[in-house]
């Protein structure tokens, strides 16, 4: 089975911010990292990512920084978290986890 | 290999306006492009492969680009408004020096040589039509594409039926109109036509369709009615009944799927 990015909707910044909280990273390596954790049933544009990091820098939730030019004169960007992009995961974090046991209690299935 | 893929997404770029946004969003996606090719040839594929691979992630940049232009004020509009400013001067100035110089030396009159401000400002019409589309069209702003689309034929009404008809009247004392408004009904089947084959998709599709259908085959008998009998103020009378037949069955469909 494969789903599409829609089942991120509403959850990407969520999803990076959790990434960047482990330390800097660039656009392939977070994108990369959300594909491998999603058992490659996960399939999710670059565009959706992009997206989400403009949203995200102009909220104030990330930063970014130029790295050096690699092989070839490429750049990577890198993100990091700021201080409000703390504070907005550990409160999505935590209304994700009470959203969690409720749906269990409501879709859940096992006591049917 | 690293080239080729920098060569690839400077050509997908080409068609934008080189804003700091839109700059710094292909270099970005340019060096996740690197970094899959590095990934893929890691993981044991050939470079064509890795390529190809590395490629695709640049399959959805239009809406990366939408997305930029709209969270950043639409940047690459007000810069495509700037160069339209501009050239709307340089235009406007190149005509008038030519109308002068045509009115004042060549032809000593100013007597017929306004035409030349008319096709000129037709023709200038047209042109800012197209870079709307354009601009609508590269940034995927689908809504605002399709209504541009529909603007670039009427902005060539004008051009078409308005500009010859009036040289006919001016240059060789010969009255066309009667006759030369029979481009807009065929400009309007055109358009509609195009349009329904490029953009009618979805819900709305079938009733898109059958009025263009509809319009079609009412010009091809308003035409054939004409020309055969020569009742030509009276036969335009055929799309009247289409609007009416087109407005009843919009009408009656309504209902039916409200009682549904």
């Amino acid at each position: 089975m494969s789903y599409s990015g829609e089942v991120l909707r509403g959850h990407t910044e969520t999803v990076i911010l959790a990434i960047l909280r482990g330390g800097d990273s660039y656009g392939y390596e977070i994108l990369k990292r959300i594909l491998d954790a999603g058992d490659g049933m996960i399939d999710i544009k670059d565009a959706t990512i992009y997206t989400a990091f403009k949203r995200m820098e102009k909220d104030g939730l990330i930063t970014t920084y130029w790295g050096d030019e690699g092989e070839g004169g490429a750049r990577r960007k890198y993100y990091s978290i700021t201080d409000a992009g703390r504070e907005y995961h550990e409160r999505k974090s935590r209304e994700w986890r009470e959203l969690t046991v409720i749906l269990d209690r409501l879709i859940g299935g096992d006591e049917a | 290999m690293k080239e080729e893929l920098k060569k690839y997404a400077w050509r997908k770029f080409r068609r934008y306006p080189k804003t700091k946004e839109i700059t710094e969003l292909r270099e970005e996606l340019w060096s996740m492009m690197c970094d899959k090719f590095d990934d893929c040839v890691a993981e044991g594929a050939d470079e064509k492969d890795a390529a190809r691979q590395a490629k695709e992630l640049m399959n959805d940049c239009t809406a990366a680009v939408r997305d930029v232009e709209v969270n950043s004020s639409m940047g690459a509009l007000r810069r495509m408004l700037v160069g339209l400013l501009t050239f709307s001067a340089a235009f406007m100035l190149a005509l008038t020096c030519v109308y002068l110089f045509l009115s004042l030396v060549t032809l000593k009159s100013f007597d017929k040589t306004w035409m030349l401000i008319v096709a000129g400002s037709f023709v200038y019409v047209v042109y800012v039509a197209v870079k709307l589309y354009n601009y609508a069209r590269h940034f995927g702003f689908s809504g605002l594409t399709r209504v541009a689309f529909g603007g670039v034929f009427l902005s060539l009404v004008p051009l078409l039926y308005v500009l010859p008809s009036l040289a006919a009247n001016v240059l060789f004392d010969t009255n066309i109109w009667g006759k030369s408004w029979l481009i807009v009904p065929l400009l309007a089947a055109i358009w509609l036509t195009a349009d329904m084959m490029l953009f009618a998709h979805g819900t709305k599709a079938f009733w898109w369709e059958f009025a263009a259908l509809g319009f079609l085959v009412t010009t091809v008998i308003f035409l054939a009615f004409s020309v055969f009998t020569g009742a030509w103020n009276v036969s335009w009378l055929v799309y009247v009944l289409y609007l009416v037949i087109v407005a009843f069955a919009i009408y009656f469909a309504e209902l039916r799927k409200r009682r549904a």
